[in-house]
């Protein structure tokens, strides 16, 4: 759907939107609609699929993108539209504004005063649109969309361009860990320590058949649950941080994540009475041989993983061998 | 961290804080971070759909779902001034502001916090109402204190033996069961009481110490004589509702002497409407029986049926006995004097008011309303009496004390 039509579908949503902005810059109703239209191809594709080529929306497509063309910070999407055109009242506005915020974020980030009004520059420059494309400035402005809030969005902007710099300027220093997790998944399947006793071939046949109908279990969830263990285990957030991604209480967080843990215990000893052949006794055997021996390699583990900074706040291990969280 | 209550699985939690890692394609590396994303699902601006699609790829990708995880740390790091984006424009809708008042109430320290608040909008209301019937009856019990004029002087301290002391109740009691009580009894024969026998609310052992008061008088008056049924249905009540109660007798006493200090000046001033309720409804009731009683009311008081200790404490009432002297100082403002046949009357809080008349003094208290049966049945049999109360004008109350007993003579 080009913008002539998205502008003539919506005629009187975008009408409603364009209303909403107090102040408008040099920006004209075009170059809003322009935005808008963006914005809505990236966050409302399947609307504006099923609306082109017809006539007129249908009032299902009409009642989704007045929902939510009204729920756009219009103000911010024509602040940054006009940064991004480069109206020199909108930076002046911008400037004032959100100068101060950006280097507190940044200072956030880099623990250092300096570092910190050096990221906030040049994400200014980034905003502003040192680069060019065919000729013309690209402002980083043009990919705010007005989903969210300006602010939480020059946040994440400067998140970005922080872990970029930090990439470049340290190769030592790892940000992303999924090949760590990758190694600890293998370590926990082959452990390094090889016995012959006939106890340890059954606790690693038991191990095996554990992490096999482990892993099962795990892609056999939704994906959303999937999400919610990966946020709890593997990120280590709280129940408070997930329950505000998930707009929930953290206690509902800690029902959903007990609802998960049952399902998956269901699964494993399916999967285990199911592939393996093992009666009752011994699936529970296997899970508790399994979960005893990983537990004590994934708490090693994590340990040395972390960055220093951020040790004490790991999980660690208390002496009867549970996990705790600090 | 603790589950809310929940009992964790502690063999799966192992497993999976080993394993959970991605459980599929995890080789993936996606390079492609969306700031813009990311921010409006921090913001929880991202709509259903849209929203699925980004948790099932967080989901799936380790680097967006940690870089996420760093934003909303970061977000939340930040004050909350300075998370109020400072040009947002305010999406309020119902629903949201609903959710956020009741997404409240679901966090357990909340849930307490609403469910006293409930607790308290229940029980002020009913602890408020108690303590107003407990006023009320303290009131009435005040009441007679502040009508101690009305009592003569050396009579033997047998009260109890003079009837219809439950006339001028209604009148006395400012409280909603005195009125109701008022309204019931507007054809009640009530012609006379006895100050003594109003004024022995330290035996009623309930929070309505007033009505237990009532209730005892009209005990007292059902063995002294003959009480028509209304009456008699009266102190059933009042008793029942005595019983009801149950604060403790000091407790009545404090409150009898505090709301008696608090309420005398407001009593007095519509005592005389109060009054006037009472001669209405004493014109309509039996004017034969009002004559019979108030004749035995001149008659010697027989024993009280309750302790004179007891009454004695009453009347030694430091609050009650504080009332009547600045009544006196009030009294004494007034020069207007009368006297005729040998009698001086001086005219004290709206009455001409005998000077024999005592109010320490535990006489029967007759009260005669102008030109009913009863006065003029009255008047009729003692000619003494007679000349002294047409000496007053219709409109003039006045207190007498003719032959050991007070009259108390009130207008129509």
């Amino acid at each position: 759907m080009t913008v002539d039509e998205f502008q003539h579908a919506f005629q009187t949503e975008i009408k409603e939107l364009l209303a909403r902005i107090q102040r408008r810059y040099s920006v004209s109703d075009a170059e809003v609609t322009s935005a808008v239209h963006a914005s809505a191809k990236k966050y409302l594709a399947d609307t504006l699929d099923q609306t082109s080529g017809n006539p007129g929306p249908s009032a299902e497509s009409r009642k989704a993108a007045g929902e939510f063309l009204s729920s756009l910070n219009a103000d911010d999407l024509c602040l940054a539209t006009a940064c991004a055109k480069g109206d020199d009242a909108a930076w002046e506005d911008f400037f004032r504004d959100y100068r101060s915020y950006m280097v507190s974020v940044a200072r956030t980030m880099t623990q250092d005063a300096g570092a910190a009004e050096q990221l906030a520059d040049s994400t200014f420059a980034e905003l502003y649109g040192l680069r060019e494309s065919g000729g013309a400035r690209v402002s980083k402005f043009s990919f705010y969309s007005g989903r969210g809030s300006l602010r939480g969005w020059l946040r994440a902007v400067v998140f970005q361009l922080s872990a970029d710099h930090h990439r470049q300027s340290s190769r030592l220093v790892q940000t992303e860990e999924p090949e760590d997790m990758d190694r600890l998944a293998h370590a926990a399947e082959k452990p390094e320590r090889r016995t012959t006793t006939d106890l340890d071939y059954v606790r690693d046949r038991y191990r095996d058949a554990v992490v096999a109908s482990l892993r099962q279990a795990i892609s056999d969830l939704e994906p959303r649950e999937r999400l919610l263990l990966a946020y709890y285990y593997y990120d280590e957030m709280t129940l408070r941080e997930i329950g505000h991604l998930f707009e929930v209480h953290e206690a509902t967080i800690s029902r959903w994540l007990t609802k998960v843990q049952k399902r998956i215990r269901k699964l494993v000893e399916k999967g285990l009475a199911r592939d393996h052949r093992f009666n009752r006794r011994e699936v529970a055997e296997a899970i508790e041989l399994a979960a005893e021996q990983m537990d004590i390699t994934v708490g090693d583990y994590l340990l040395e993983s972390v960055p220093a900074d951020r040790k004490r706040e790991q999980p660690v291990q208390s002496p009867g061998g549970a996990v705790i969280r600090r | 961290m603790k589950f809310f209550g929940q009992v964790k699985d502690g063999g799966i939690d192992n497993l999976l804080r080993a394993y959970v890692s991605r459980p599929s394609n995890p080789h993936q590396k996606c390079t492609d971070f969306d700031p813009d994303r990311a921010n409006a699902y921090i913001e929880r601006s991202l709509t259903g759909a849209s929203r699925l699609h980004y948790e099932e790829h967080l989901s799936e990708c380790a680097a967006c779902r940690k870089n996420v995880v760093a934003l909303v740390r970061l977000a939340e790091a930040e004050t909350p001034a300075s998370v109020a984006p400072a040009r947002e424009t305010p999406r309020f809708t119902l629903l949201s502001g609903a959710k956020q008042m009741f997404g409240a109430l679901s966090q357990p320290q909340w849930a307490m916090v609403a469910v006293a608040v409930i607790v308290a909008a229940i029980s002020v209301p009913l602890l408020l109402t108690r303590s107003e019937s407990r006023q009320a009856a303290s009131q009435a019990v005040a009441e007679p204190s502040a009508n101690e004029y009305a009592r003569s002087a050396g009579a033997p301290a047998s009260p109890v033996a003079n009837p219809t002391s439950e006339t001028a109740a209604p009148s006395t009691f400012g409280d909603a069961t005195a009125r109701q009580r008022e309204k019931s009894d507007e054809k009640t024969d009530v012609l006379a009481r006895t100050a003594p026998a109003a004024s022995k609310p330290t035996d009623a052992p309930a929070g309505v110490g007033g009505v237990a008061d009532v209730s005892k008088k009209l005990e007292v008056s059902d063995a002294v004589q003959p009480v028509d049924e209304q009456h008699k249905s009266e102190g059933k009540v009042a008793q029942a509702l005595a019983q009801g109660g149950a604060a403790p007798t000091s407790q009545v006493t404090k409150n009898d002497s505090d709301q008696g200090r608090q309420q005398q000046p407001e009593k007095d001033s519509t005592q005389e409407s109060r009054e006037s309720k009472a001669a209405r409804a004493d014109q309509q009731s039996n004017e034969k029986e009002k004559t019979a009683r108030a004749e035995e009311a001149a008659a010697p008081p027989s024993p009280p049926s309750t302790s004179e200790a007891a009454r004695g404490a009453m009347k030694r009432s430091p609050a009650k006995l504080s009332l009547r002297d600045s009544n006196a100082g009030t009294e004494s403002v007034r020069a207007e004097q009368k006297e005729f046949k040998g009698k001086k009357f001086s005219f004290r809080d709206g009455a001409w008011t005998d000077k024999d008349f005592d109010p320490n003094k535990d006489l029967p208290v007759v009260t005669i309303i102008r030109d009913s049966n009863t006065y003029k049945e009255l008047i009729s049999k003692r000619a003494g009496l007679r000349s002294i109360m047409e000496r007053f004008t219709p409109a003039e109350r006045a207190i007498i004390v003719y032959k050991g007993t007070v009259y108390k003579l009130i207008p129509q």
